[in-house]
C-alpha cells in the first residue's frame, strides 16, 4: 500500500474542495476502500473521510414526507431507526445482509451505491423504490437518481469533486410492498451469486398497479427488468402472472461466467428469486394494506 | 451426547485418564495472549516477501535481481543460485518411509523451471512490508512459458508435455505403455474381480471427480529467522513438527543440523499443510545473508493460489457386486491422483481407506498419481479419506439401494471385523465397527424417522476408516525441588497435547494435573520426534511420557528408599507419598519433601521414547440428515451424528473438539470449497470470500458418540482421533442428498449449482 494523506473535513464544502485534488477518495466505511487499497486494486494520494459531516450521516423525515439518508450513516444506524424499520424494513434487511455485524458497524449505504459493485445487497431495492442521490460538487448541488447512479463495475456517475451527500426515499403508500432475495453458497459472509429486488403498489381493484424488478449480479450494473415490470401492472398477482414475470425478468439478465457461477445458474437463480420475491413483496403489500 | 460405555476388553479404572480437563493453553488462546509466529518482533527485524511465478510451467531463463537489490531499504535477495542443487529421491528422517528432501526444495523454490502458477522465484528481505512489495517488483524473471497440463485428462493425453521427462514411474509391468506424467502406479488384486462381478446378484457403479480442497488452516504460514555471527540459526515456526522442519531446512540450505534450533510456537491449524516447509528456508537464507532477523508471512491470496499445498483432487471409479442376501463378492476401484507439480503423492492410503470397512472375497484396486501444472499437494487430514469414500460409500449405498437392503443392514453384514483381511491382505488388528454399526442401530439418529418439511429431505450413512501411523515420539520428564513436574515434548500440540499428555502424566504419577507443566521442546532442548501427523500424536507421546513417568519414578523410589533407609523393595508409592515398610525407619515422604531434601544430589530426568506402537486403526460412521432445495440447490444440514471407535477417549472433550472440528472441515469440502483453477491454472478464487470455507452459521450442532475398543500393547488402549472423522462426511451428505431428491451427485464439492445441475440432467434424461 502506497502512502496516502487523511482529511476530516466537518463541511460538504470542505470535502468537495478536498475531492477535486488528484487521487483523492472518499472514505467513508472503507469497508471496500481499504481493501482494495491494501491489495493494489485502487490507489489514493488522499483519502477524505466524510463521516465527521453531520448532514451525512443524518437519517431524517424528508419534506415530501420520504426519507432522507446521509450517505455515510452506517447500516448498523439504519436498523436502529424505528421509523425507518416501519417503513422500509425490507430495504434495511436487503442492507444488513452485508458482511458481519462488524462490517455493518462501518459499512454504508452510500458506499454500497458509489463502490458501484453488480452484487450490491441494498441497491436493488433502493432503484426499485425510486431512490434518489442528493449529489454536492464544486458547482452546487444536484440531484439522480440510484437506477443512474452505476455505470460499470466500480464505476459511478460522479465528476471529479463530487460527493453523494445523501439518499432520498420517496414516501411510501399503504398499498405497496417490497422484498430483497440473494442467493448465496452460504448463509452470511457471502456475496449473491444472483439477488432480485421487488417493490409493488395494488390498485384499489386489487391488482398490481406498478411492479419494479431489479436484479443484482447478473449484469455489470443492477439489472432493471422492465419487460417484466410492463407485464405486471395492471395483472391480478396470481401464480401464473407471477412465475411468467419471474421466466421475463430471468430473460432480461445479462449475466457472465466466473469463479462465483455460471451466466445459466445465474439466469436459474435469477428466475427462482425473483418468483420468491415477487411473492414476498405481494404478501408485504397485503399486511400493510391490512395495518393501515 | 458422548458415552464413554467400554466395550470389548475391560478398561482400567483411571483417576485422570478419561475425564474432561479443560484446555491448558485455553485462556491464553482465546485471550489473544499466546504467542504465534506472527506475533514475534526481533531487534532489528527485516520483512521478507516472495516473488511468484505468474506462469503454470515455464523455463526460467533469467533472474536479475539488481535493480531490486539497488532500492533503499532492501537488504538481501535470493534464488535458487543461493541453495545446494538438491536431486530427486534424497531423502531425510520422516517417519516410516522418510521424506523426500527434492520435494520441499522445489516447493520452497523454483529451479531452472516453473511448475504451478505461484511456485517461488525469488524472495526479498527489506526493513519493511511496503519497501519489500516494491522490491519484488523490481526482480526481472525472463521466462519461456512451456505448455501447461492443468487437468489430469489433460496431463495423461497422448503427446502431453511430459513435465518431468527424467522421472521413472513405477509400479507399470514390463512392456506397458506409461501414460506421459505418470508418478507411480499401485495395484491391490486377491482374486478375480471380474469374474465376481459377472456372477453377482447386485451390482452398482460410480464415478466420481472431487476438485482439489484446501486445509483451510486459519494462520498462513508464518517464520522468523535469525543467524548469529557463530553460524547458528535459530527459527520460531508455525510448524507441525519442530524436528521435521529443522532437518528440511538444514538440508535446504545445505546447513549442519547442529546448527540450526527450530521453536515450534503456537500453531494457528495445519490439518497436514504444515509439515512440508514453505517459507522458513528462505528466510533463513535471507537472515544469514543480510545478518538481520527475518519474518516472512504467507498472505491469505498466496496460500491459497500456490504458495501451500492443497490436498489432493481425484477421479475415481468403483464397481463392487453382491450376492442375493447382501454379501458383498468383488470390489474394483481405479483412483488417479492429481499430485500436483511433484509426483509421489501416494495412492495406497486412499485405496485403503476406500475399502477397509468392507469384507470381500475379491478386490482389485489399481491407483496413479499424476503430475499437472498445479501446486504440489500435501497431506491434509486423513489424506485421501475424504475423498475415497466418497467413491466407495455412495457405490456401497448404491448397492444396498439395488439390492432392496437397508443401507446399516447392508454394511453391518459386511463390516471388516477383527482378524479379518484387511485391503493389504494382512489380517485387521481390534477394530470395533460392528460395535459402531450396532450402536448406530439403536441411536434415536437412525431410529428416530426423518419428519417431513417444505423441502426434501433425506437421510444418510456413511462408514469412514482410517489407518493412521505410529512414527516416533519422544519425552523427559524432570522434578523439581517442590516435587511438581516438568514433561518436555518433542512433538507439538496441534491438538490439546498438553492438556492430555498433564493427564498421562498426573495419572502415571498419581498427581494432579496442576501438578504437571507440559512444554513443546524446540530442537535442542527435545529429542527427536516425527511431526504431528497421522492421528499419532496423543498415542505415542502418551507411550512416551508413561515410559519416562515410570523411568523417573524408579529414580524417585531409589533415592526415597534411601532417605527412608529402607529396601527397595519396601518402599510403595500412593498418590505423591512414598510408604517405607520393613525398613528401619518406618516412615513416608513425599515426592516435593524428597526433592527439596535431595534437588543437589543430582537431577531426576525421566526418558520416554515410544516407537512403533501398535496401529491404533479409526473407524466411526456418520449419520446426516438435510434438506435440499431442489431450486437453487442448496443443502441444509438438519442433523449430523458421529460415531467413533477411539479405543480411550484421553480427554472426551479433546476428543468431540477432534470429532467435531473434523465435521466442519468435512461439510466445508463437501459442500462448497474447491480451488478454482482457469485453464492458464492460475487461482480464480484465492481469497476466504470466493474459497467458501463454512462459517459458524453454516454447521450445525454435531453430536458425538464415543465409542472405546481398547487396542492392545498400547497404553490405555489409545487409538488414533483426529483424521478419521473427516472421512466419512461428504459421503453422508451425498447419501443424504440422495435419498432426498433421488440424484447422485458424483462431483465435488456438491455445490449449489452442480445439484440444480444434476436434477436438470435427470429431468431431460
Amino acid at each position: 500500500m502506497q502512502p496516502f494523506a487523511y482529511e476530516r473535513p466537518r463541511r460538504v464544502e470542505d470535502a468537495t474542495a478536498l475531492l477535486m485534488q488528484r487521487g483523492a477518495r472518499v472514505l467513508a466505511g472503507g469497508t471496500d476502500l481499504i481493501a482494495q487499497l491494501k491489495e493494489g486494486r485502487r490507489t489514493a494520494s488522499i483519502v477524505v473521510d466524510v463521516k465527521a459531516i453531520p448532514e451525512m450521516v443524518a437519517i431524517a423525515r424528508g419534506p415530501d414526507g420520504g426519507w432522507r439518508i446521509g450517505a455515510a450513516a452506517s447500516i448498523r444506524a439504519l436498523g436502529g431507526h424505528a421509523g425507518l424499520m416501519a417503513e422500509h424494513g425490507a430495504l434495511v434487511q436487503s442492507a444488513r445482509l452485508i458482511g458481519s455485524l462488524q462490517i455493518q458497524s462501518r459499512a454504508t449505504l452510500g458506499g454500497n451505491v458509489c463502490n458501484a459493485a453488480p452484487s450490491a445487497d441494498a441497491v436493488p431495492l433502493l432503484v426499485a423504490l425510486g431512490a434518489t442521490g442528493e449529489i454536492a460538487g464544486p458547482g452546487g448541488r444536484r440531484t439522480l437518481p440510484v437506477e443512474d447512479m452505476a455505470q460499470s463495475p466500480g464505476r459511478v456517475s460522479l465528476a471529479p469533486g463530487e460527493i453523494l451527500v445523501s439518499i432520498h426515499l420517496p414516501a411510501r403508500g399503504t398499498r405497496s410492498g417490497a422484498y430483497y432475495l440473494r442467493f448465496t453458497p452460504r448463509r452470511e459472509m457471502d456475496i449473491a451469486i444472483a439477488g432480485s429486488g421487488v417493490s409493488v403498489t395494488m390498485a384499489a381493484d386489487g391488482t398490481i398497479a406498478d411492479a419494479r424488478i431489479v436484479l443484482a449480479s447478473v449484469g455489470p450494473t443492477p439489472v432493471r427488468c422492465r419487460a417484466a415490470e410492463a407485464f405486471l401492472a395492471g395483472r391480478a398477482a396470481d401464480d401464473q402472472t407471477i412465475r411468467d414475470a419471474a421466466r421475463m425478468a430471468a430473460g432480461e439478465a445479462k449475466p457472465i461466467s466466473d469463479t462465483r457461477g455460471s451466466a445459466d445458474y445465474r439466469r436459474h437463480l435469477a428466475d427462482v428469486l425473483t418468483r420468491r420475491a415477487l411473492s414476498a413483496a405481494l404478501m408485504d403489500a397485503e399486511q400493510r394494506k391490512a395495518a393501515a | 451426547m458422548s458415552d464413554g460405555q467400554a466395550t470389548g476388553e475391560p478398561v482400567p479404572a483411571t483417576r485422570i485418564i478419561g475425564q474432561r480437563v479443560p484446555r491448558i493453553d485455553g485462556g491464553e488462546r482465546v485471550t489473544g495472549r499466546a504467542i504465534y509466529a506472527g506475533d514475534l518482533v526481533r531487534p532489528g527485524l527485516l520483512i521478507g516477501a516472495v516473488k511468484r511465478s505468474p506462469h503454470a510451467h515455464a523455463r526460467i531463463l533469467a533472474i536479475d535481481t539488481s535493480r531490486a537489490l539497488a532500492l533503499k531499504g532492501v537488504k538481501a535477495v535470493v534464488t535458487a543460485k543461493d541453495f545446494p542443487t538438491i536431486v530427486p529421491g534424497t531423502i531425510i528422517p520422516f517417519g516410516e518411509t522418510g521424506a523426500d528432501l527434492w520435494v520441499a526444495a522445489t516447493i520452497a523454490m523454483a529451479r531452472d523451471t516453473v511448475l504451478w502458477v505461484g511456485q517461488p522465484v525469488a524472495a526479498v528481505a527489506a526493513v519493511d512490508a511496503h519497501v519489500a512489495e516494491e522490491a519484488l517488483a523490481l526482480i526481472d524473471v525472463t521466462y519461456r512459458a512451456l505448455p501447461a497440463v492443468i487437468s489430469m485428462a489433460d496431463a495423461l493425453a497422448d503427446g502431453a508435455p511430459a513435465l518431468h521427462p527424467q522421472h521413472k514411474a513405477k509400479g507399470f509391468d514390463a512392456g506397458a505403455t506409461i501414460p506421459p506424467n505418470a508418478g507411480a502406479r499401485t495395484l491391490i488384486e486377491r482374486g478375480d474381480t471380474a469374474v465376481a462381478l459377472a456372477n453377482a446378484a447386485a451390482t452398482a457403479e460410480i464415478a466420481v471427480d472431487v476438485d482439489t480442497g484446501h486445509q483451510g488452516y486459519i494462520e498462513p504460514h508464518v517464520c522468523v529467522a535469525e543467524a548469529d555471527p557463530q553460524g547458528n540459526v535459530t527459527i520460531w515456526a508455525s510448524t507441525q513438527g519442530a524436528h521435521q522442519t529443522e532437518s528440511q531446512v538444514a538440508g535446504i540450505l545445505g546447513l549442519a543440523q547442529s546448527k540450526l534450533k527450530v521453536v515450534p510456537l503456537e500453531i494457528g491449524g495445519g490439518f497436514g499443510g504444515k509439515i512440508t516447509t514453505h517459507v522458513e528456508p528462505l528466510a533463513a537464507r535471507l537472515a544469514q545473508i543480510a545478518g538481520r532477523p527475518v519474518k516472512m508471512t504467507m498472505s491469505r491470496a498466496e496460500m491459497l493460489a500456490g504458495g501451500s499445498g492443497p490436498p489432493a483432487g481425484a477421479r475415481i471409479r468403483m464397481k463392487v457386486g453382491a450376492e442375493r442376501d447382501g454379501r458383498l463378492t468383488a470390489i474394483d476401484g481405479h483412483y488417479l491422483v492429481d499430485t500436483g507439480g511433484i509426483p509421489g503423492t501416494a495412492t495406497t492410503l486412499l485405496m485403503q481407506a476406500s475399502t477397509a470397512c468392507y469384507q470381500t472375497p475379491t478386490i482389485r484396486l489399481e491407483g496413479m498419481d499424476v503430475v499437472t501444472n498445479k501446486p504440489r499437494t500435501e497431506a491434509y487430514r486423513g489424506p485421501g479419506g475424504i475423498q475415497a469414500a466418497f467413491a466407495v460409500e455412495q457405490v456401497m449405498d448404491e448397492l444396498s439401494l439395488n439390492l432392496g437392503m437397508d443401507p446399516l443392514a447392508f454394511r453391518r453384514k459386511n463390516a471388516a471385523v477383527t482378524g479379518s483381511v484387511m485391503p493389504v491382505g494382512t489380517p485387521f488388528p481390534s477394530i470395533g465397527l460392528t460395535t459402531i454399526l450396532d450402536r448406530v442401530a439403536g441411536h434415536p439418529c437412525w431410529t428416530e424417522p426423518l419428519a417431513a418439511g417444505a423441502l426434501p429431505r433425506g437421510r444418510g450413512l456413511a462408514l469412514g476408516y482410517w489407518r493412521g501411523t505410529s512414527m516416533t515420539s519422544a519425552a523427559q520428564i524432570t522434578i523439581s525441588g517442590d516435587g511438581r513436574v516438568a514433561v518436555v515434548m518433542g512433538t507439538v500440540d496441534i491438538s490439546g497435547t498438553r492438556t492430555t499428555m498433564a493427564q498421562v502424566a498426573a495419572e502415571q504419577l498419581e498427581l494432579e494435573v496442576d501438578d504437571v507443566a507440559v512444554v513443546m521442546g524446540d530442537t535442542k532442548a527435545s529429542a527427536y520426534s516425527d511431526a504431528a501427523a497421522g492421528s499419532r500424536v496423543g498415542r505415542t507421546m502418551a507411550a512416551a511420557v508413561v515410559d519416562a513417568c515410570q523411568d523417573a519414578l524408579a529414580q524417585l523410589r531409589r533415592r526415597a528408599a534411601e532417605r527412608l533407609q529402607a529396601p527397595e523393595a519396601g518402599v510403595s508409592y500412593a498418590r505423591g507419598v512414598f510408604h517405607a515398610t520393613g525398613g528401619a525407619l518406618a516412615g513416608s515422604i513425599s515426592i516435593g519433601e524428597l526433592m527439596r531434601q535431595t534437588l543437589s544430589d543430582g537431577a531426576v530426568i525421566g526418558r520416554g521414547v515410544s516407537t512403533k506402537l501398535p496401529f491404533g486403526v479409526e473407524v466411526g460412521a456418520h449419520v446426516v440428515d438435510v434438506e435440499v432445495d431442489p431450486e437453487t440447490g442448496r443443502v441444509e444440514i438438519l442433523r449430523y451424528t458421529a460415531f467413533q471407535d477411539v479405543g480411550r477417549a484421553l480427554n472426551p472433550t479433546a476428543v468431540e473438539g477432534q470429532m467435531q472440528g473434523s465435521v466442519v472441515q468435512g461439510l466445508g469440502w463437501a459442500l462448497t470449497e474447491a480451488i478454482d483453477y482457469g485453464a492458464d491454472g492460475r487461482v480464480r478464487n484465492a481469497s476466504m470470500l470466493d474459497f467458501r470455507m463454512p462459517t459458524a452459521l453454516d454447521v450445525p450442532a454435531i453430536d458425538c458418540v464415543i465409542i472405546e475398543t481398547p487396542v492392545p500393547g498400547v497404553p490405555y488402549g489409545l487409538r488414533g482421533v483426529g483424521e478419521m472423522p473427516i472421512v466419512p462426511v461428504a459421503a453422508a451428505v451425498a447419501n443424504a442428498v440422495r435419498r432426498a431428491i433421488g440424484v447422485r451427485l458424483t462431483k465435488m464439492p456438491m455445490t449449489p449449482e452442480r445439484i440444480v445441475g444434476a436434477l436438470a440432467a435427470r429431468g431431460t434424461s
